[in-house]
């Protein structure tokens, strides 16, 4: 005090601490957004319905049967998920009929199903796809309204599910196979209980 | 001319309060049953097709995105909520949904802009508070300012 005048109080700063917790909260959803999860399809076949029970596959083929993958228990089931237009699509049909082809010449106790599945296409492109790439003389499902893909959440063709004879989904395969690897994954999936 | 601190207070209130009322009942205004293409396609706008670089279920051109809102429109059909068909998808296709959830480190995304609303608001009042107090302190040290002698000019016209 000087001159019996009171010092007027200085005025408590409060920006810097405002700027400071702004600061902090923008950071948080800095780290929010950069941990958020992308959505794109994984380079991983990783998937919650591994050793699970497959989700059902059942109903018209494409030549008027009638599929129902419930019915196949007791068979190593592979469920291939294709469309007429994908090119890894045409690059595999040859080499899942070569697979079915080889089937016939293995003993019973080694043979597997194999099924088709469509992907989102029409059954008159389906048709062409088979006259011109071979194979088609097994179990295709059309899928018309989407319930078995999305069932086994399949975003691109082609992939291929090994299902073992209890229905259980034992491998997902997310790119174009061929008849010998195929048939290795599948033996070596018959090895391992 | 000048006004009251108390009127000049109570009509920042009333203000603030008819704009609060006004953002309630917008947000609360019964709009009436929405159809069931609105409801599918409300709920594919806010679900990331898997493969689509970033563009929603309900306007993506690919074959997943079909397959997907085809889901969506058979899981409303068969009487689920909106909530209950998100969950659907999000079990079949994991981590494609665009509104962040409401719980874990996540939600932060909702609650932080409130929070710095909220502290900005609270920074803002202050500081008008404090320029204002500023003002009537000085009580003029140097003569009126020239807004008083204009204001005094005005009210001196006949």
């Amino acid at each position: 005090m000087t001159d019996g005048v009171a010092e007027a109080p200085r005025p408590r700063r409060v920006a810097p601490f405002v700027t400071l917790g702004l600061a902090v909260l923008i950071a948080a959803m800095v780290v929010v957004f950069a941990r958020a999860p992308k959505g794109e399809r994984p380079d991983t076949a990783a998937t919650e319905l591994m050793n699970k029970l497959a989700p059902p596959i059942e109903g018209e083929t494409l030549d008027g049967g009638r599929f129902s993958l419930s019915a196949r228990r007791g068979s190593w089931v592979a469920v291939n998920f294709f469309q007429s237009t994908c090119g890894p699509c045409i690059t595999e049909q040859p080499e899942l009929a070569l697979f079915n082809d080889a089937q016939g010449s293995l003993p019973l106790a080694r043979r597997t199903e194999l099924v088709s599945v469509v992907f989102v296409d029409s059954a008159e492109n389906v048709r062409k796809f088979f006259a011109n790439n071979g194979g088609g003389n097994w179990p295709v499902l059309p899928d018309s309204r989407a319930e078995i893909s999305p069932a086994y959440g399949v975003a691109k063709v082609p992939e291929t599910w090994i299902i073992d004879p209890d229905g259980v989904v034992r491998e997902r395969i997310i790119a174009n196979v061929t008849a010998v690897g195929l048939q290795g994954v599948v033996d070596r999936l018959r090895a391992t209980p | 001319m000048s006004t009251s601190p108390l009127k000049r207070r109570s009509s920042w209130i009333v203000m603030a309060a008819l704009a609060f009322a006004l953002l309630v009942a917008g947000a609360t205004r019964d709009r009436g049953p929405a159809s069931q293409s609105e409801r599918a396609r409300s709920i594919g706008v806010t679900i990331k097709c898997p493969v689509c670089g970033g563009e929603n279920v309900a306007d993506a051109k690919a074959s997943v995105a079909q397959a997907m809102r085809e889901v969506i429109a058979r899981e409303l059909a068969s009487g689920k909520t909106d909530d209950e068909v998100r969950g659907v998808i999000e079990k079949q296709y994991p981590d494609t949904q665009l509104v962040p959830p409401k719980s874990g480190l996540a939600s932060l995304v909702w609650v932080l802009p409130v929070v710095v609303f909220v502290i900005g608001g609270a920074a803002l009042a202050r500081a008008f508070r404090r320029w204002r107090a500023d003002g009537d302190l000085a009580d003029f040290p140097d003569g009126p300012t020239d807004d008083v002698v204009v204001d005094a000019e005005v009210v001196a016209e006949p």
